[in-house]
């Protein structure tokens, strides 16, 4: 038989004993996609204050923007903290409104406002972020994370010394590797499943069937590269799994996968643009707005990137048993 | 006892030569804290509140990751065979899984304690008037999860699957607990889902702790923690079984 349908075949079955943990990264996975659909379609609340008067004078209205929960006494500075409530609002002697927040002076001027008109439509200093878009990114780091675990097959391979008898095999190793991107790649099928009965339900999510499958897959390979490499470098798969986890996880938030960040620091914004999933969300975004094929650098830079770690890797794996042997 | 020690020593030794260990429960927190502090700091009037902030949560993620470094003190792949010889040992059952849990505690909390240490100053971070009383509620905490990490390595047998479900559970547990977002002001749904996370209720009482130097969570917590430490350990022995391991 090819070696790649043995291997394929072979990793399947290596599977089923850890079918449990596999699945769960998918059950959470999965979750955070209704997650992304539910919080796109709610209304996004500006600003949570605690008025606080003793006497039921002048009382600022709730609106969609601005939710006001009156009490007698002031919370704790924890609350603020903790983001329970962005400010406390007091009346002062001459009817002024006195704001307690920890914020900067755009909230305060923001949330004056819409103290004096609780409906001020305030829409459009924001980009607001599409339901494909948050799909895209809520997935991220899970779909990466994916990615690794599965691909325990080749470290383990690794790690026992089958690789090196696979290399002296009469087995060519280009399907090796196949065989595990195309393993990988088919671990991310149920994720593909849960948008598409998604789809044929009536929801909106942002994307059509085709963009997401190549979106997702362009993730996939980033991940099955860096795992390969990691695998690869690091004798033990346990510290590969670890480092590449981290990694993945800082990556991804600071891509603004979650949470689109909104700081002034351009020496960091450069770095941050390095980082390939960045340039996917960049990507994912324009590909909302329509403005994809003009921005098609961005997914280019993501797929090179990844093609450069997996030609690497398969350089080094080449080098330490292909030549050696 | 001194069989134990033997065990305990071999233990510690074996953590701090681990160099992802340490590196995760040291550097990558601390970097964790900078990033996300320095992100959403952006928003504030002065960016210590945002450390604040992540101080704490993260500091809190850290100490529940502590099972992850139980679950590798344990069963990692390398140690577990010459670990489970001990079953052999005239040392007894109880040593060899309460070592691990005794040796990875010291190990997390001496590591959290010198990360505050340093933090605190650096970011001008407050753990409240008397810092003595936060210190002391995250010992029960780091036990808690040491324990629960040892207890699923006893049931599934296999680092593997302990640290990957604990992971998942503890990971998506302190997202929603929001230790990396606030969902307290989101409302609806999500607020509900926030106050049901126990990660949330540890937040609470750490936060009372350090901002408001309120005492009013610090007795639940300490108590329901080393109850539930008390009942992991428990657990531990009930489902350390030696025929598993030959």
């Amino acid at each position: 038989m090819n070696p790649f349908f043995s291997v394929l075949k072979n990793n399947y079955l290596r599977v089923i004993p850890r079918i449990a943990s596999i699945a769960a990264f998918t059950v959470i996975t999965m979750g955070f996609v209704i997650f992304a659909v539910y919080i796109t379609g709610t209304q996004q609340v500006k600003a949570h204050i605690a008025f606080i008067s003793q006497s039921a004078s002048i009382e600022p209205q709730s609106s969609n923007a601005l939710h006001v929960t009156v009490m007698a006494e002031k919370p704790p500075l924890s609350s603020l903290i903790e983001q329970k409530y962005d400010a406390y609002v007091t009346v002062d002697s001459d009817g002024n409104y006195q704001i307690e927040t920890l914020r900067n002076d755009d909230f305060k001027n923001m949330l004056l406002t819409l103290l004096s008109n609780p409906n001020a439509d305030l829409s459009g200093d924001q980009t607001e972020r599409g339901v494909g878009v948050n799909i895209i990114g809520f997935m991220m780091m899970f779909l990466l994370m994916i990615t690794f675990a599965t691909l325990f097959t080749f470290a383990d391979d690794k790690e026992q010394g089958q690789l090196r008898r696979i290399s002296a095999a009469p087995a060519s190793f280009g399907w090796y590797l196949a065989a595990h991107c195309v393993y990988c790649l088919s671990m991310l099928l149920p994720e593909y499943l849960l948008l598409i009965i998604l789809k044929f339900c009536g929801w909106n999510i942002g994307f059509s069937l085709l963009q997401y499958a190549g979106l997702m897959s362009a993730l996939a390979f980033l991940g099955i590269s860096f795992a390969l490499l990691l695998n690869t470098l690091i004798k033990k798969p346990d510290n590969a799994n670890m480092l590449g986890n981290s990694v993945m996880v800082l990556a991804s938030v600071l891509s603004g996968s979650f949470y689109a960040f909104s700081n002034n620091n351009t020496v960091l914004d450069r770095i941050i643009q390095v980082i390939p999933q960045k340039e996917l969300m960049n990507f994912a975004q324009y590909l909302q707005k329509g403005t994809a094929t003009e921005h098609v650098g961005s997914i280019i830079y993501v797929i090179s990137f990844s093609l450069v770690l997996f030609v690497s890797s398969c350089v080094v794996l080449r080098r330490m048993y292909v030549k050696k042997v | 006892m001194r069989r134990f020690l033997l065990i305990f020593k071999m233990d510690i030794i074996n953590l701090f030569k681990n160099p992802v260990l340490v590196g995760y429960n040291t550097l990558f927190a601390a970097l964790l804290i900078f990033i996300m502090g320095f992100l959403t700091g952006g928003n504030d009037a002065h960016s210590k509140d945002a450390y604040q902030y992540y101080v704490v949560t993260l500091l809190i993620y850290g100490m529940l990751n502590g099972a992850m470094t139980a679950s590798n003190c344990f069963m990692e792949r390398d140690i577990k065979r010459p670990n489970l010889r001990i079953i052999y040992s005239p040392a007894g059952l109880f040593p060899i899984y309460f070592s691990k849990i005794l040796s990875s505690f010291v190990f997390d909390y001496t590591l959290h304690l010198l990360l505050l240490a340093v933090l605190c100053p650096l970011l001008n971070v407050t753990l409240g008037i008397h810092p003595i009383f936060f210190v002391l509620l995250m010992a029960p905490v780091e036990f808690m999860a040491v324990a629960l990490g040892i207890l699923f390595c006893c049931i599934f047998h296999s680092e593997e699957t302990t640290s990957s479900l604990l992971s998942l559970t503890i990971s998506v547990l302190c997202f929603l607990g929001g230790t990396f977002f606030s969902f307290d002001g989101a409302g609806g749904a999500l607020a509900l889902i926030t106050k049901l996370s126990p990660v949330k209720w540890l937040n609470d009482a750490f936060f009372a702790l350090s901002c408001d130097n309120s005492l009013t969570l610090f007795w639940p917590v300490l108590i329901g923690a080393s109850v539930i430490s008390v009942l992991l350990v428990l657990g531990c022995r009930l489902f350390f079984r030696t025929e598993d391991y030959i």
